[in-house]
């Protein structure tokens, strides 16, 4: 697998003016991401991870560390044509349309049918077909982001960098655009997404990195992280304490099983004298992985 | 070959600004007024109207091209792409160039048509078209510093000041260190009154006018830098 980002020991803080420490916004972050590879950059609301993906977009400098983009540093017009940026807030050139705003920006890579392809394809490919002739600054946000998506993907960037392009979608437009960040990472891409409320990303990741207060507390195959079985326990009346090993929920507790079975788990309850309705055994979920303690494995 | 594409990316804005925002309707009005005062004035002055024509124009271009919160924040969105602050910066300046230069244009060909005076008209479009550029790329440099209130102020002083000499009224104030700050500061400013003389191939004040587009391009370019790096 071709190597598209790397980013290896990458520190940047910011002053907050005369005798103030700087905020560590991010520190000695390393981590690589493949073509056709999916990472989701999870972690709490100044957790460090638009500043990140501002480092890796070349928009910050780090302070220490180095940032390679298919090799080359991230800055300069090359590097552009590689890296597609989707900022969390859109400022769009006011009243154009869609369409007019994706033949902008694409001019700066084309013309004349190569422009107007480049342009389709990214409407497309984002969904935006029917909404190509509204005005780009009164789109609804779930258009909002699909707009951000196409301008990121235009030209075929090979690298995506996207700030929270989930935020505030409802989960029908969270499913189609995870679906189509499959399709491009599917294409050889290599996509680096940032969420502060992962929830549902699962299915689309490969790789996650759990940003906590700038440290990179976990950097994993969403396999390896996501892979632990979690025991709910759905009770009639939950119990003021859990029992050890068990965390209370609005139904009732549940567990990480590790390498435990769900009848042992499931004996303790009834040693407890807990009266279980019901149990289920799934996979954990990033919100469960942003929690957990910090770990970094390989890559 | 790429320096002149990216330039060229900017030039429709100019297309859109015009048709779907207020800088079409402000353009007209504009000519309709100059054009007026030309025909009410005492002593007709082409030269002036077209000069006015151009600072004007150039400011209103550039507030409605560049100078609006969304404008500047949508530098980080553009940046983004393979561009350069330079070719931002160039491109804008000559869709805003480009814009007031139709105001210029239109004062022209009416002095042309009513005074007959065809060479004359010509050096006026060429003396607005001077100012039209260097006020446009004085402007830029202002509004990606503070904004459109910048280019209100701009438009003011032009308005009122541009088209008189400093001599004319700065001899009124006080004599000291103040007033020749002032009188050197109004001096190097662009203005109105100071390129009347391209029309009759002053080449002073071509060069004046070429220095301020220079200026103003480059400061217009580090600050689309900064504005990209901010707001990206």
């Amino acid at each position: 697998m071709t190597i598209l980002l790397q980013v290896r020991g990458v520190r940047r803080a910011f002053r907050r003016g005369w005798g103030r420490p700087p905020v560590v916004a991010v520190a000695e972050a390393s981590f690589e991401l493949g073509a056709g590879e999916i990472a989701c950059l999870v972690g709490a609301d100044g957790a460090g991870k638009t500043t990140l993906l501002r480092l890796a977009a070349g928009l910050e400098q780090p302070d220490a560390g180095v940032i390679r983009i298919a090799g080359g540093p991230p800055h300069g017009v090359a590097a552009r044509r590689m890296i597609g940026f989707a900022p969390r807030e859109a400022a769009f050139p006011p009243a154009c349309t869609v369409r007019e705003v994706l033949h902008y920006l694409a001019s700066c890579q084309a013309t004349g049918r190569v422009r107007i392809a480049l342009v389709q394809e990214a409407l497309d490919l984002s969904g935006l077909g029917a909404a190509g002739e509204r005005r780009a600054a009164t789109l609804p946000l779930a258009e909002t982001r699909r707009l951000l998506l196409a301008q990121a993907a235009l030209g075929g960037r090979r690298v995506l960098l996207l700030d929270e392009p989930f935020a505030g979608l409802d989960a029908i437009t969270r499913r189609d655009v995870g679906e189509r960040l499959v399709r491009l990472a599917g294409s050889g891409a290599a996509v680096l997404v940032s969420s502060s409320d992962p929830v549902g990303l699962e299915r689309v990741v490969d790789r996650v990195l759990v940003l906590r207060a700038g440290r990179l507390a976990h950097s994993a195959p969403a396999a390896a992280l996501l892979g632990g079985r979690v025991l709910e326990v759905i009770l009639d009346a939950p119990p003021p304490e859990p029992p050890p090993g068990f965390r209370l929920t609005a139904t009732g507790l549940e567990t990480d099983l590790g390498r435990g079975t769900a009848e042992a788990a499931l004996a303790l309850c009834r040693a407890h004298r807990l009266a279980v309705r019901a149990t289920r055994v799934r996979l954990r979920t990033l919100d469960e992985a942003m929690l957990e303690p910090d770990e970094v494995t390989a890559r | 070959m790429n320096f002149v594409r990216r330039v060229l990316a900017e030039w429709p804005l100019l297309r859109t600004r015009l048709v779907r925002t207020r800088l079409g309707v402000w353009l007209l009005l504009l000519t309709g007024a100059l054009l007026w005062l030309e025909r009410h004035a005492p002593a007709p002055d082409p030269l002036g109207t077209a000069l006015a024509a151009g600072a004007l124009g150039a400011v209103l271009a550039v507030a409605y091209l560049a100078g609006s919160g969304a404008d500047r924040m949508a530098l980080g969105l553009v940046l983004g792409h393979p561009t350069t602050p330079r070719a931002v910066a160039v491109g804008r300046w000559l869709a805003a160039t480009g814009g007031a230069a139709l105001v210029v244009l239109a004062s022209s060909i009416h002095s042309a048509w009513t005074t007959g005076a065809v060479a004359a008209s010509l050096g006026a479009a060429l003396a607005g078209l001077a100012v039209a550029a260097a006020i446009a790329a004085c402007t830029l440099a202002l509004v990606w510093t503070g904004g459109n209130v910048l280019a209100g102020l701009c438009f003011l002083y032009l308005a009122l000041l541009g088209s008189v000499p400093p001599e004319a009224w700065i001899g009124h104030a006080d004599p000291g260190a103040a007033r020749l700050a002032v009188a050197t500061l109004l001096e190097l400013m662009p203005g109105q009154w100071r390129y009347r003389g391209v029309a009759v191939g002053d080449v002073g004040a071509a060069v004046h006018a070429a220095a301020w587009v220079g200026i103003g391009l480059l400061i217009a370019e580090w600050r689309a830098a900064r504005l990209g790096r901010r707001a990206g």
